[in-house]
């Protein structure tokens, strides 16, 4: 019996996870409502199956029923208050099914995240759940060397989550946080009234978006709003550069099989250092220090495009609601498209919490569509999950492309040599590339020096 | 005799109560830190002592020691800039208060009124002036057909500007305390003056400086341990990368970077973090304990 | 008519024509001068004023239409009224703490004579040479250990433990006081606290209501030390309320702007309460002699 729901579950999971390598789109609704019935019904074998392996009870109403009498109440850290909306979300949803738990969540915002989550964890009081950068950072694997998480393989039910949505939550073949069916890519924004008034069209090839910055230039605007003083900033408008300067050369990063510092990226580097001389970042780009004012010159219309996050299509819109955003990815030079992305990573469970039964409720909860859904919705994202749907129009524009391409930086983090990191480097040094400071050849010599 | 002895013991009555609050939350918090810097620690493994390897990477590393001494310099430019420029100005400023110039309640309201914005808004504010595309600064210049600056983006205007907001910034305060000293010098020390025929010239240079110097003293010495420590304001112009080729790069702007990253991909690394801080740690002490030499010289006992 | 027709200077020194001129002449400086804070005041408080799409396009001139929706969604979020109360009771009582625990200590170490005094003069410095950021953790630890982390209290006895600057000041100031004042109290009979309390601190009303200013502002102010060890939402600050907007600036323009306008009328209105005390202060000192 046991054996064969587990069967079931496989074969609807690999179908929906097939669907969704099959196109990148959002699904259609209706066939995204059906998928999600059937998600339903195979949710809740899934928690009566869960709740037979711990022995309590035997049918499906019963085990809903345990689900309600659950009380305890749970800590939450999340590391961003930009991510209130989707928790809050989140919460309301389990709070209907849980009504005896509390949950009570906190922000450390910033940079001191880290630090105050090893440190609550050393002194044994860490929150209950807790939000980690996966596998994209080596957080998490810290953590799990000091035997502070639970692994989430056998206690959650990940059915409804798409396969290469995990792998960010997954150390060495073992679940230790449940992710979140967003994927965080870049887009080039644009802003729809300038490109209409002044009959611009969104570039086919590499050689039409850089006539695109000149003709934008010669009109009056500053093509690409971008700011010097932050090596992130500056990475998300060169990743989504690079896979358009050289496609073939970004798709090899996928599985190393080309370097992060062969010859295509330091001549993307030079190009894309080109256009700051031409003046396509504006004529005193060193000047515009943060991130705040290069999304202001892109709301205020003095910037006819933008290169950033997709996390950032809500930033603009809310500055400036009246403003016409449209996004497109760069093309290369046979017009194929591409998004850079890498997915969102989510919660974990403190191994020793107070509350273990609550907190497994809830990252259980966790790996439901439907807390998948209010999640992206909460943050207006490009979906990663073929049920969810993404959360805005923007979203829709943004992952209308043919490929999905790895991270320029994500494989300095996964592919530095041992004990070394070689993202640090390029957060410490990819400002002064831009500032004349340091030139490309020692940038990318530097990082070559702790790459495997 | 016997009064001698009485306070002799009293002054513990007034001592330890803050003593004991200062050294849990302040003392213990920094003994920590500089024991911290002797060890690597990720902030959740065992630590492992390491012996003086934080401070011989900081010194000797091709890498992060000319930043750090880079650092160490803008601190000390800063420091010199905080003596002879703005620490003057605060002086006179409250002087002007003092003899009351016309309006001067107003003035002083407004004057200190910066101190209690908050620095996200001042950051604000300093985009929407000197950013170069949106900020007002450039419209103006460009409508009057001036060629336009990139203000905080060129070194060799960032560190100007930089020193004319810690003065509308954070000035207030200092200028607030030295008005209070200037308030409690006693009246009939000046009014004997005034009956000699004393000009104001003579009154501000023989009988203010001098007579409030001892407590003046106090506002220098901070205001030095502010400059050696700054961080807040240079963080929110330039964020932590000091800006362009550094020109406001300071220790603690070192210290955040080494020690936070970004939270996208913080290698926590708070031993040598810690090293960092317990050397300006001792270079603040140093020139602290320099300087409060020099100004005890001025002081006069009762 | 004579007064009123001339300046009088503090000490009732009336001012030559030259001197006046150039009075006047300073004044209109500063005034130009403080003409920037106003104009970053006034823009501040109009365009919380503004609708968002209006804001992000034009930012320094009057609103087209006046709008309150940034303080309706200011006021409809969470309890800003419990918030407002921790940070009051935080600040009122945090800064209390510091000033009387500061004066104290100012006092013993400025009156009395004992071995080891220089020391302890310094001892009491170095909390002011090390930024937060760097002592945060281990504060974090103390304070979980004595079980007063994400409670009122423990931010209370934190600001209060923040003694340096203030106790530098009053240390400074305690010695221009002559000791004679004190010595015909005692000759009366009264303790030494009794003295500290009576004669002393009232003479030091100026540098009490200053300190207690400074302080009292950088408590309302600090969002950092709430932030990572006061963060349950019950217990959070207005400043820390109110970080979750200007965190996300560019995000909530608008609403930033009312907040910032909400935070700072209890600032202004302390401020002027306090500014008018000090010059009570000056006449109440002519004990002082």
């Amino acid at each position: 019996m046991k054996r064969k729901s587990a069967g079931i579950l496989l074969c609807v999971a690999m179908t929906t996870a097939l669907a969704g390598c099959g196109s990148s789109q959002a699904p259609s609704a209706s066939s995204g409502a059906a998928a999600s019935s059937a998600q339903t019904e195979t949710s809740s074998a899934a928690v009566s199956e869960s709740a037979e392996a711990t022995g309590t009870t035997k049918t499906t109403e019963t085990a809903e029923a345990a689900g309600n009498d659950l009380s305890g109440s749970l800590t939450i850290w999340e590391h961003n208050t930009s991510f209130e909306t989707s928790l809050q979300g989140v919460i309301d949803g389990f709070k209907k099914k849980y009504p005896n738990i509390d949950v009570e969540y906190e922000f450390k915002d910033g940079d001191q995240y880290y630090n105050l989550l090893n440190i609550a964890v050393q002194s044994g009081d860490a929150p209950d759940i807790f939000w980690t950068n996966g596998t994209a950072t080596n957080n998490m694997s810290e953590l799990v060397k000091a035997d502070a998480l639970l692994p989430l393989t056998d206690v959650v039910d990940t059915s409804e989550l798409p396969e290469n949505c995990l792998a960010i939550g997954t150390l060495d073949g073992t679940l230790y946080s449940v992710p979140w069916s967003c994927v965080d890519t870049r887009a080039c924004y644009y802003n729809k009234d300038i490109f209409e008034k002044e009959g611009f069209a969104i570039p086919k090839t590499f050689s039409e978006f850089e006539e695109l910055l000149q003709k934008e230039k010669d009109a009056g605007y500053i093509p690409i709003s971008l700011d010097s003083g932050s090596s992130w900033d500056l990475l998300f408008a060169y990743e989504p550069v690079l896979s358009a300067y050289d496609s073939a050369y970004t798709e090899g990063l996928a599985d190393y099989s080309v370097k992060a510092t062969d010859q295509p990226a330091r001549d993307c580097m030079n190009e894309m250092l080109s256009w700051r001389d031409k003046g396509y970042f504006g004529d005193n780009f060193l000047g515009v220090t943060d991130g705040d004012a290069m999304v202001l010159t892109f709301t205020n219309g003095d910037a006819a495009m933008c290169i950033a996050g997709s996390w950032d299509a809500n930033t603009f819109t809310d500055n400036n609601p009246n403003l016409k955003l449209g996004a497109f990815q760069i093309p290369d030079k046979d017009g194929k498209t591409g998004m850079v992305g890498t997915n969102a990573n989510g919660f974990s469970v403190f191994k020793n919490s107070a509350n273990l039964d609550a907190a497994k409720a809830f990252i259980q909860y966790c790996a439901t569509t439907e807390a998948q859904q209010a999640w992206v919705d909460g943050q207006g994202a490009v979906s990663g999950n073929p049920n969810v749907k993404s959360g805005s129009e923007i979203a829709g524009e943004i992952a209308n492309c043919d490929t999905t391409y790895t991270s320029w930086q994500s494989v300095l983090a996964n592919h530095a040599k041992e004990g070394e990191n070689a993202s640090t480097l390029f957060e410490n040094d990819m400002t002064k590339v831009f500032t004349g400071e340091m030139t490309t050849d020692d940038f990318f010599d530097e990082i070559a020096k702790v790459m495997q | 005799m016997n009064k001698k002895r009485k306070k002799r013991r009293n002054y513990l009555l007034f001592i330890s109560p803050g003593f004991i609050m200062y050294s849990i939350f302040i003392i213990v918090p920094i003994i920590y830190v500089v024991y911290l810097s002797f060890f690597h620690w990720n902030g959740l493994t065992e630590k492992t002592f390491a012996g003086l390897s934080n401070f011989q990477l900081l010194f000797t590393d091709q890498k992060i020691a000319p930043d750090f001494w880079h650092a160490v310099g803008n601190n000390l430019k800063y420091l010199l800039c905080i003596w002879f420029i703005v620490t003057p100005l605060q002086f006179l400023t409250a002087y002007f208060f003092y003899i009351k110039i016309p309006a001067y309640k107003y003035i002083k309201f407004m004057v200190f009124m910066p101190y209690v914005i908050s620095s996200t808004i001042v950051s604000f504010f300093a985009t929407m002036i000197f950013n170069p595309n949106i900020g007002i600064l450039n419209r103006i210049l460009k409508m009057a057909g001036l060629p336009q600056g990139s203000w905080f983006g060129d070194i060799h205007q960032a560190f100007k500007l930089f020193i004319l907001i810690v003065l509308w910034q954070s000035a207030g305060s200092g200028m607030m305390i030295f008005y209070s000293n200037l308030l409690d010098i006693p009246r009939d020390v000046l009014e004997a003056c005034s009956i000699d025929g004393a000009t104001e010239w003579q009154k501000f240079w023989r009988i203010l400086v001098p007579l409030s110097l001892p407590s003046c003293a106090s506002t220098i010495i901070m205001s030095t341990i502010w400059a050696l420590s700054v961080f807040d304001l240079p963080y929110i112009l330039v964020g932590s990368t000091g800006g362009v080729r550094g020109v406001l790069d300071f220790v603690n702007l070192v210290f955040y970077r080494y020690t936070f990253g970004s939270v996208l991909n913080a290698q926590s690394n708070y031993g040598f973090g810690a090293a960092i801080s317990t050397v300006m740690l001792f270079v603040i002490a140093v020139v602290t304990a320099i300087q409060n030499k020099v100004l005890s010289r001025f002081e006069y006992e009762n | 008519m004579r007064t009123s027709a001339k300046e009088k200077g503090s000490s009732g020194q009336i001012y030559s024509r030259g001197n006046r001129i150039v009075r006047w002449i300073l004044s209109v400086v500063y005034i130009c001068y403080t003409m920037i804070t106003f104009f970053v005041l006034g823009v501040t408080f109009v365009d919380s004023f503004k609708s968002k799409s209006e804001l992000a396009v034009n930012l320094f001139s009057l609103p087209q239409t006046w709008v309150a929706t940034s303080y309706a969604t200011l006021f409809g979020k969470g309890n800003i009224f419990q918030s407002f109360s921790n940070s009051l009771m935080i600040t009122t009582v945090g800064t209390a703490l510091c000033i009387f625990l500061a004066s104290m200590t100012a006092y013993g170490i400025s009156r009395y004579s004992f071995r080891g005094k220089g020391a302890l003069t310094a001892y009491f410095l170095v909390g002011m040479m090390v930024p937060i950021q760097v002592t945060v953790l281990p504060l974090f630890l103390i304070m979980q250990k004595l079980h007063i982390l994400n409670t009122r209290i423990g931010m209370i006895l934190l600001y209060g433990s923040q003694i340096s600057f203030s106790m530098y000041v009053f240390a400074k100031f305690f010695r221009t006081i002559p000791v004679a004042l004190e010595e015909s109290a005692r000759l009366d009979g009264a303790s030494d606290f009794t003295t500290f309390i009576r004669i002393i601190l009232p003479i030091c009303k100026p540098v009490i209501f200053t300190m207690c200013l400074i302080t009292a502002v950088g408590c309302w102010n600090d969002f950092y030390m709430p932030m990572v060890l006061l963060s349950k939402k019950a217990k959070q600050t207005l400043t820390l309320m109110i970080y979750t907007y200007t965190s996300q600036f560019i995000r909530n323009m608008d609403v930033c702007f009312a907040a910032v306008v909400v935070t700072l009328t209890p600032v202004i209105i302390l401020y002027c309460i306090f500014s008018r005390q000090m010059v009570e202060g000056i006449t109440g000192g002519s004990v002082k002699g």
